[in-house]
Order: structure tokens, then C-alpha cells, then sequence
């Protein structure tokens, strides 16, 4: 754990101020309910496109010294798998090891081979079981191999509807696969996330603690 | 990296710094903003462990804007001695100040806050790094 926010406190400007960062460098939780004012990134934008230019390269070097700090804290700090992770029901400790928050759901989504010609008409099913800036994990029945390729490096194109409403599209590719009960554990991870059609907005937007 | 040409246009006077010379004395008052234009630069922070180098400066590199970014005077939080010989150039403060003052107040927060951070999380890793054996 890196920190603890208290009322007052500013989250999520790292992401903000630093267009190149492909993820956000830590997650945050609320610990008890919290009220959240979040300032539209848009409005934020069009400000600080005005500032002056001297000023936005003091301040990528300050994001620049802050990452490079996350890191050697990530390092040196010591584990609290405790605080980390939300009590989840799959808890293991290569979870708890993990970088980014994750949040836990189960919903369906509809998939497709990545380049799956016109005789893949019908999309396969399978569960999303947790989200988090990077990846995602899917369950999927056993029988949906017998369609199409679920090897580890394979990429696919993945549509759901989350929890708060917003549609999801995205594309990803498989980094581990697991056989379970029956079904298939996926792990994946995204493509890099496109900005013009508001993914990557309606993807953080939902994983802001709630 | 050669200094931005942003900043460049900021540089106000020079200042040349012999090896091993401090530029910038960790808890002293001051708020001048440098950018090293030849040579290079380390910056020491003292802690109960001893003496611990957070960072080394390059060409271009801009430091001493901790506090102007966090607004109002603070003391300096870490020290920037020359390693080697080194030029640098001081920015223009008030052409500086006037430029942060024109920003909407919710994005100067932004800034604080991430200024703010920066201290903050370098205080926990020097309080977490091991001693270093420099002097």
C-alpha cells in the first residue's frame, strides 16, 4: 500500500497529467464509503492545453521522477497482500502480488476470433470474471476450443455491457489458460486501448473505487 | 536532452559550479528554479540513515520547482550538489509565478497535488533505501 487518501485529497491526476502512461501506476480503493468529486478529463484538458508550455515540461519531469519513485517503492517495499486486494473468493498469493487493481464481477460477454473470416457468424459465450486496466479474466465452457483456437497468444474481440450500463469493445489476447471443472480459465491482456472511441475513458471511469 | 526550448526562453542569468559545489542546500529557504544547461548533477537527501542520492541530473533537466509547484515559500528537500563541473541557468521566478498564477484553480490543485506527492513518496523511499557509501 502506498498511501492513504483523506477528504481533500487528489487521485488520478498521474493518468491525467501524462498521456503516455498506458495504465494507472496504482490503484485506488476506498476504504469506507466515500464521496467522490470527479473533474471531467475533457474540461481538464482543454485547461492545461492553455498553460504555459514551460510549466507542462516541469511538469512531465515531475510525473517522470514520480513514476521512477513508484517503481523503486514497488521494489523495496514490503508486501501487505492484506490491503492490497479486495477480500475476492479466488484469492491466491500470485493475486495478491499484483500491480493493478482488479475489480471482481461476473457478467456476460459475447467473443470472436480476432480475425475470424465470414464463416464465424456466431459470436462465442463466456463470463467475465474480473477487469482491471490491462486485462481481464475469462470463463469459458470447454467446448468453445472445438470452434476455435483458445491457445495462449491468440487475440480476440470481446463485446460486453458492464455493470453501470456502458458497452465494452475491446480486443485481447490470451496470456494463460487453465482447465477447470469443465470450463476454461483465461487470462488476458488487451490490446493497446483505443482513446477515440472513449474505451479507455468508460474502462477507468468504471474502475473508480465505488 | 538538451534544455527544452520552453525553458529556454525562461533562463533569466548563468551560473557556473565546480565539482563537488553545492547548488542547492537541502533546508534552506529559497526558490529558485534551475535547469542544468552542460554538466551533470546529483541530488542528496540527508536522512537519519545517512546521506542518500534520490536522483542524478542531466542536460536539460529542470530542479528547484518543488516548491515553486507546490506553491508559496518551502524549505528545499533535498540538496543538488555538481558532480563534476556544471553550468546552469535560473529561470525567470516572476515570469514563472505569473505563468502558474494564470492557471484555473482546479488544475493548479492538480499540480500541488502531484508535487506534493513527488515529496512525499521520495521521503518513503529514502526512508526505506538502504545506506549508501556516499559521502
Amino acid at each position: 500500500m502506498l498511501g492513504t487518501l483523506r477528504p481533500g485529497d487528489i487521485f488520478g491526476e498521474m493518468i491525467f497529467l501524462n498521456r503516455d502512461v498506458e495504465v494507472r501506476s496504482a490503484s485506488a480503493r476506498a476504504l469506507q464509503d466515500s464521496e467522490i468529486e470527479v473533474w471531467h478529463p475533457d474540461d481538464l484538458a482543454k485547461k492545461y492545453e492553455e498553460i504555459a508550455p514551460v510549466l507542462k515540461t516541469m511538469i512531465n519531469q515531475v510525473l517522470r521522477r514520480l513514476l521512477r519513485m513508484h517503481k523503486l517503492l514497488d521494489k523495496m517495499a514490503p508486501r501487505m497482500p492484506a490491503q492490497r486486494e479486495p477480500p475476492g473468493d479466488e484469492k491466491t498469493s500470485k493475486e495478491s502480488r499484483r500491480r493493478y487493481y482488479r475489480k471482481n464481477l461476473d457478467i456476460e460477454c459475447d467473443y470472436l476470433p480476432l480475425h475470424a473470416g465470414k464463416d464465424f457468424r456466431n459470436p462465442m459465450k463466456g463470463r467475465i470474471k474480473n477487469l482491471s486496466m490491462t486485462g481481464l479474466r475469462m470463463e469459458v465452457p470447454s467446448v468453445n476450443p472445438s470452434y476455435a483456437s483458445h491457445e495462449v497468444g491468440k487475440s480476440f474481440r470481446i463485446e460486453t455491457v458492464l455493470p453501470n450500463g456502458q458497452p465494452l469493445k475491446l480486443t485481447a489476447r490470451i496470456a494463460n489458460v487453465h482447465k477447470q471443472e469443465g470450463r476454461l480459465r483465461m487470462g488476458m491482456q488487451f490490446h493497446d486501448l483505443p482513446d477515440y472511441d472513449g474505451t479507455r475513458k468508460t474502462l477507468w471511469f468504471f474502475m473508480l473505487p465505488t | 536532452m538538451p534544455v527544452h526550448p520552453t525553458v529556454h526562453a525562461y533562463i533569466a542569468s548563468e551560473e557556473f559550479y565546480p565539482n563537488d559545489s553545492v547548488i542547492i542546500e537541502q533546508g534552506t529557504v529559497g526558490d529558485w528554479v534551475y535547469v542544468i544547461l552542460e554538466g551533470s548533477a546529483k541530488v542528496r537527501k540527508k536522512t537519519p540513515k545517512g546521506l542518500i542520492t534520490v536522483d542524478t541530473l542531466k542536460e536539460g533537466d529542470v530542479f528547484g520547482e518543488m516548491g515553486f509547484l507546490e506553491g508559496g515559500k518551502r524549505l528545499r528537500s533535498a540538496s543538488v550538489v555538481a558532480s563534476g563541473d556544471v553550468w546552469v541557468g535560473i529561470l525567470d521566478g516572476e515570469k514563472l509565478t505569473g505563468d502558474f498564477e494564470a492557471i484555473p484553480s482546479n488544475l493548479k490543485a492538480l499540480i500541488r497535488s502531484l508535487a506534493l506527492k513527488l515529496r512525499e513518496i521520495t521521503a518513503n523511499v529514502c526512508s526505506l533505501a538502504p545506506v549508501q557509501d556516499d559521502k
